[in-house]
This record gives C-alpha cells, structure tokens and sequence, in this order.
C-alpha cells in the first residue's frame, strides 16, 4: 500500500502524528502549488496552505482510497485558490492596501530560495530569468497556467491533471498544448520576429 | 499536401507529445528537415520548456507546522463554541448597534408612512448593509469578513451577508 494511503489509515485510527507526517510530506508542495498559481507569497501563501491541511484534515476519516491522496489533495488546493482569489477580489473592491503579495507575479517572495553561490553576474541573470519565467506562466490564462504548474513543476501526468482539475484527457492535452506554444514564444531563444521573417511564405512541402 | 510553417507550429506540441497519427509526423518531420525555422521552433518550445525551472520553490515558514496545530486548535475551540459564539466575543458590540439602527429604520419607515411592500427588501438589505460596515469597522478585519462571508456562522444567513456585501460594493 502507497505510504500516504498507510498514513491516512493510521490518521483514521485515531493517530495525529500519521497526519502530521502526511503534512511534511505535503506542506511545501501544496505551499508552491498556491504561490505559482496564484502569486501569492508570505503570509497570505502560508495561510491559504495552513487552509488546505485543516479541511483535509476535517474530510479524511471520510476519504477512501480509491483516489490518491495527492490528486484529492491538489483538487482541494485548487479548488481553495479559487475560492480565495475571488474573495481577495471582492475584499480589494473594498479596501485600499493589503497586507500581502497577492497576485504579484514580479516581486520575487521574501521567502524565494536564495540563489546558490555564483559571481554577481550569474546572480542577476539568474534573477532576470526567474523573473521572466514567472511572468510568462502568470500571464497564460487561468486554465493553462493550473496545467503548466501541476505538470511542468508538480510532475503530474495528463491522467492525474485530469483528477485534478475534472476536466478530460483532451481538454487536458489542449491546454498544455495552447501553454507550451504561449511560452515557446515568450521564452524561446529565437525571437518571433526574426522566426517570421526567415519563414518563407511556404517553405517546405 | 503542402505543409505551411503555421500549420507545423500548431502542431509541434502534440508530436512533442507523441500524439500525432503516423502519416502527420511523417509530413512534418520531412517539413522540419527542409525548415530551419520551424526547427528553431521546436528547439523554442522544448528550452522554453526547460527554462521555467528557473522558477524556484517558496520555502516554507519556519514554524509552519506548530501553526498548523495551534490553528487547528483555535477552529476546534470555534466548532465547540457554535454558531452563536460571536456574542461572546467583541462582535456582541456590532450586534447590539446594528439591532438599534434597524430599530430606527423600521420605526422611520413606520412613521413616515411609507409604502411597505417595496421597502420591505429594500430595508432589510440596507440594514444588512449597515451590519456589514460596522463588523467591518468594529472587528479585526479578518474576521469580520469571514463573518460577512458565511464562514463564520451568525444569527445571520449567508445569502443577507452577500446581498449587503454586494449592494455595498455597488458603484
């Protein structure tokens, strides 16, 4: 039996430590899921990751296996993220500052990983490309971008991207599809510009 | 039948993906060989690809797991409260001038003799309105809006909450 599905049935018995166990196998996951889809950082990003553990926690002695647990647990995450963002939304209408990063794809979080040891340069240029990759994903549309993250950064196949998100093995296929095009432009090395003009009008037969 | 460069591009995402029949791969294979840019564009889309690793991971707060177990604990002690919990904190303040605005509401609507039927939704959205600005403005912001949004329970039901909520935000 899968390690998280030991612990679940651990939990169920009664034993908080399986869940806490369940949690450090999953916190920074869930934690990065809601930073690269929504952009959030610091406390809003902790507390929406503090969120998520509480309802599973509430809803596992009613979880049955025949899910997996990281699938049920990223729908929750996604589902929460949505949730929320339009409630910030809602609650921005209202207000003036926010306490928090919440859709700020540029700032780099207070708590992003310090890059590793390098000359300044590599420093920067590492900095800018982070930057511009984060950009890139934020702007895609809100469907592509939760296909792109779950499959590009959380290694989910098409099949477990379908759990997800409840959408079909097409749909699913189509929108990395319409992603990976999106950020082959934005990002690839060959500007669009230069790419158009060495085109030939019909090129090749 | 010819193959245009757009065409290619449109479908350089599947036979990445292995998902074309084998009559298709055949044509854009012979297409990419004569094609530098549409090879330059397949080598786009896998970098492209590869680059977003560039993206690193948040790392956690330190203390995320002890604020895991005391949050959990503060909502089990709401839960063992119940829904009328917000009387004993400093919600019973909001509570007691929003029963006297509405009082005078009615008694106002009451003496000017108003027509009673369209005021009736009109009145009770206006109190609603004023309930939500002055949880608003009495309690700490996070949970006044998570009472204003149901996810607190209140003698109040969710759907009044969101009428005011909207009709407070109507431009």
């Amino acid at each position: 039996m899968d390690e998280d599905l030991e612990l679940i049935e651990r939990f169920k018995t009664g034993d908080k430590t399986a869940f806490d166990e369940l949690m450090q196998r999953h916190y920074r996951s869930v934690l990065n899921l809601i930073y690269r889809f929504t952009g959030a950082t610091g406390q809003p990003a902790e507390d929406l990751a503090q969120d998520v553990f509480l309802r599973v926690y509430r809803a596992l002695p009613r979880f049955e296996a025949r899910a997996r647990f990281f699938t049920y647990l990223y729908k929750v995450t996604m589902n929460l993220c949505l949730k929320e963002r339009a409630r910030w939304a809602r609650h921005r209408s209202r207000t003036v500052s926010l306490d928090g990063n919440w859709e700020d794809p540029v700032s780099p979080g207070p708590r992003a990983i310090p890059d590793p040891a390098g000359s300044a340069q590599d420093r920067f240029e590492r900095r800018e490309v982070a930057g511009e990759v984060r950009e890139a994903v934020m702007e895609l549309p809100e469907e592509q971008r939760a296909a792109v993250i779950l499959h590009r950064f959380h290694h989910l196949s098409y099949e477990e991207i379908t759990e997800v998100l409840g959408i079909s093995l097409p749909a699913v296929k189509s929108r990395l599809h319409r992603a990976k095009l999106a950020l082959q432009r934005r990002l690839g090395e060959g500007t669009r510009e230069s790419l158009e003009e060495a085109r030939q009008p019909e090129a090749a037969g | 039948m010819a193959t245009t460069c757009a065409q290619v591009e449109e479908l350089l995402p599947a036979y990445e993906d292995g998902d074309l029949s084998v009559e298709e791969t055949r044509r854009l294979e012979r297409h990419l060989q004569a094609c530098p840019p549409c090879r330059q564009g397949l080598a786009d889309l896998r970098s492209s690809w590869e680059r977003l690793g560039a993206w690193k991971d948040l790392e956690p707060a330190p203390a995320w797991r002890q604020d895991f177990w005391r949050n959990l604990g503060r909502d089990e002690e709401r839960r063992r409260l119940g829904p009328w919990r917000f009387l004993r904190s400093r919600h019973w303040a909001s509570a007691a001038m929003a029963a006297v605005l509405a009082l005078g509401f009615f008694t106002g609507t009451w003496w000017q003799g108003a027509p009673v039927q369209p005021t009736g939704m009109a009145a009770s959205v206006l109190i609603s309105r004023d309930l939500a600005e002055i949880a608003l403005a009495s309690a700490e912001p996070q949970e006044a809006e998570s009472f204003l949004l149901g996810e607190v329970e209140g003698p109040f039901s969710p759907e009044i909450l969101d009428e005011a909520l909207s009709s407070v935000q109507a431009p």
